[in-house]
């Protein structure tokens, strides 16, 4: 499946579009690498754990899109933009969406 | 003792609720999205050309908040890491009732397709200490209206 | 270019775990980790407050609550019977013990650090005989000799922390708890250890161990009457009291001792002592 944020593939024509379609991910840090990043808060530095974190939200998020795609009969995804948004105290949901099409 | 009970009875209070709420939300969901599955929603941000169409800029939006229930089990999942299955559904229902409000109102100004639908998620108020958090989502596009005839 | 917005099936972008199972695990797994966490840190902090020297407690003795509502002559006669009973106990060198009597109402009574006893008359009133007041005297004075007060407070800060550490979040804080319980536990076992140490020490006073059991008597009675309900012992700081009871009647089984004799009456001024002591305690407070 073609996921990509182009709006439009060059050479390749869009014979229909399917809509929205869109993958989120809610994830929590766990205590232990809540300690270490208040540790970092004094020494500095990146926040390793917290970057592992939303990486994999993020490709969960990603996974959970290509689902939708598929389930509606798309083979691309075009248009695709995230989003990273705070909701609850130590929580961050990401979320992606974008246009299913069917490319030719 | 007492605070144990209280607590256990909010929780309790806080499930109840909270399920049967979203239960009946999505029954809602569901069939108002087939209801509008005639207007299709696009992210793209290239209309069609021909036939020309009037545009209007439509926004749908809802705020949710959380029930005690939630709140304990997403504070419990930091304990551990993970995924906060409570908020999950949360945030789906927002989204997918913000589209509809936004299909609704291009509906209701009789347009035929809205594009470049794009998202806005903003926490209202965290829900530090003991109050309750909030969540608001905002979609928004164009509306297309018509199509007019040259 | 068709346009179309099919109908996407539910459950991609929520995972369909049953809330109540989810609850059920998470919260399972916090409170065993609290409890398990609670009492390491609670032993080490204990482990670590027995290091400080009983010399220094003192300082950190709590000087408002050690009154002194006791004439002379009470004073005279309760050191007299401190005196006998810690002779049998084998303190350790450079413990001294302070017995301070308070004319107030309130039945209890406790020993706090640097060996400092408190009594208030509320209870000692009650007391039929010298043989009771001595297993009082016996009890607290096994808590000065295990050190249990600063042992308590370095145990009390090591579960405060583990609870600040692990549950930050103001949702959680009805999981502290659980800390606080498993301190009790420790609670629970000093004071049985008390008891039999303070039974130990009553027999060689007296060379039998009638009437020590009485001390459990009275403030099973003044419970009953006051009305309020004994705590579940999960929940309290002190074994029941049947629990009590019942642990000195073992004791004396197993270890043949006579718990029939005659018992040592209080002087005769003591009911006269007591109201001179209530007296005081009513002049200090209007002072204050």
């Amino acid at each position: 499946m073609l996921i990509s944020n182009l709006e439009l593939i060059p050479g390749r024509r869009v014979v229909e579009h399917l809509g929205l379609v869109q993958g989120s991910s809610v994830r929590a840090k766990h205590v232990g690498r809540d300690i270490m990043a208040s540790l970092k808060n004094v020494f500095g530095g990146e926040l390793k754990a917290y970057t592992e974190l939303l990486q994999e939200s993020r490709e969960e998020a990603m996974g959970r899109l290509q689902q939708q795609a598929e389930a509606v009969g798309a083979n691309a995804v075009l248009n695709v933009r995230f989003s990273t948004s705070s909701v609850a105290q130590g929580a961050a949901e990401i979320y992606v969406y974008g246009t299913a099409v069917i490319l030719e | 003792m007492y605070d144990l009970i209280v607590f256990l009875a909010l929780l309790l209070l806080g499930y109840g609720v909270g399920q049967f709420a979203e239960r009946r939300h999505y029954r809602s969901i569901i069939e108002r999205e087939a209801k509008y599955s005639a207007l299709p929603a696009i992210a793209s941000r290239y209309p069609p050309v021909e036939p020309r169409y009037s545009q209007v800029l439509v926004t749908g939006s809802t705020v949710v908040s959380v029930d005690y229930f939630k709140r304990f089990l997403a504070a419990l999942r930091n304990l551990f890491g993970g995924r906060i299955t409570p908020y999950e559904s949360l945030l789906d229902r927002a989204r997918r009732e913000s589209l509809l409000r936004m299909k609704e109102k291009s509906a209701a100004l009789g347009a035929s397709m809205v594009f470049n639908v794009k998202y806005e998620t903003a926490s209202i108020s965290k829900g530090a200490g003991n109050t309750i958090g909030s969540i608001e989502v905002l979609a928004y596009g164009t509306a297309l209206i018509g199509p007019h005839a040259e | 270019m068709k346009y179309r917005n099919p109908q996407i099936p539910e459950g991609i972008n929520v995972s369909g775990r049953h809330p109540l199972r989810e609850l059920l695990i998470l919260a399972g797994g916090a409170l065993l980790l609290i409890v398990v966490l609670s009492w390491l840190f609670g032993q080490f902090g204990g482990r670590l407050a027995r290091l400080l020297p009983f010399e220094r407690e003192a300082a950190l003795a709590p000087e408002s609550l050690l009154v002194s509502d006791a004439g002379p002559e009470l004073q005279a006669y309760l050191d007299q019977l401190g005196r006998r009973v810690a002779a049998q106990m084998d303190l350790p060198d450079g413990m001294q013990v302070k017995l301070h009597f308070s004319g107030e109402d309130t039945f209890n009574a406790f020993a706090t650090l640097g060996g400092n006893i408190l009594l208030y008359r509320g209870l000692v009133a009650q007391l039929p005989h010298e043989n009771a007041l001595a297993m009082l005297l016996a009890h607290e004075m096994t808590h000065v000799r295990q050190r249990d007060p600063i042992v308590g407070l370095g145990r009390g800060v090591g579960i405060q922390v583990v609870v600040t550490l692990l549950l930050g979040n103001p949702s959680l804080e009805v999981l502290g708890n659980a800390g606080i319980y498993t301190q009790l536990h420790f609670s629970r076992e000093m004071e049985r250890t008390a008891d039999a140490a303070a039974l130990a020490a009553v027999h060689r006073l007296y060379g039998h161990v009638a009437g020590a059991e009485d001390l459990f008597e009275v403030m099973h009675e003044a419970r009953e009457n006051a009305g309020t309900d004994e705590l579940p012992a999960i929940f309290s700081s002190h074994p029941l009291d049947g629990q009590r009871l019942q642990a000195i009647a073992d004791a004396v089984r197993a270890r043949g001792w006579l718990d029939t004799g005659a018992t040592t009456p209080l002087p005769g001024e003591f009911s006269a002592w007591m109201q001179e002591s209530a007296a005081r305690a009513e002049a200090r407070k209007v002072s204050e």
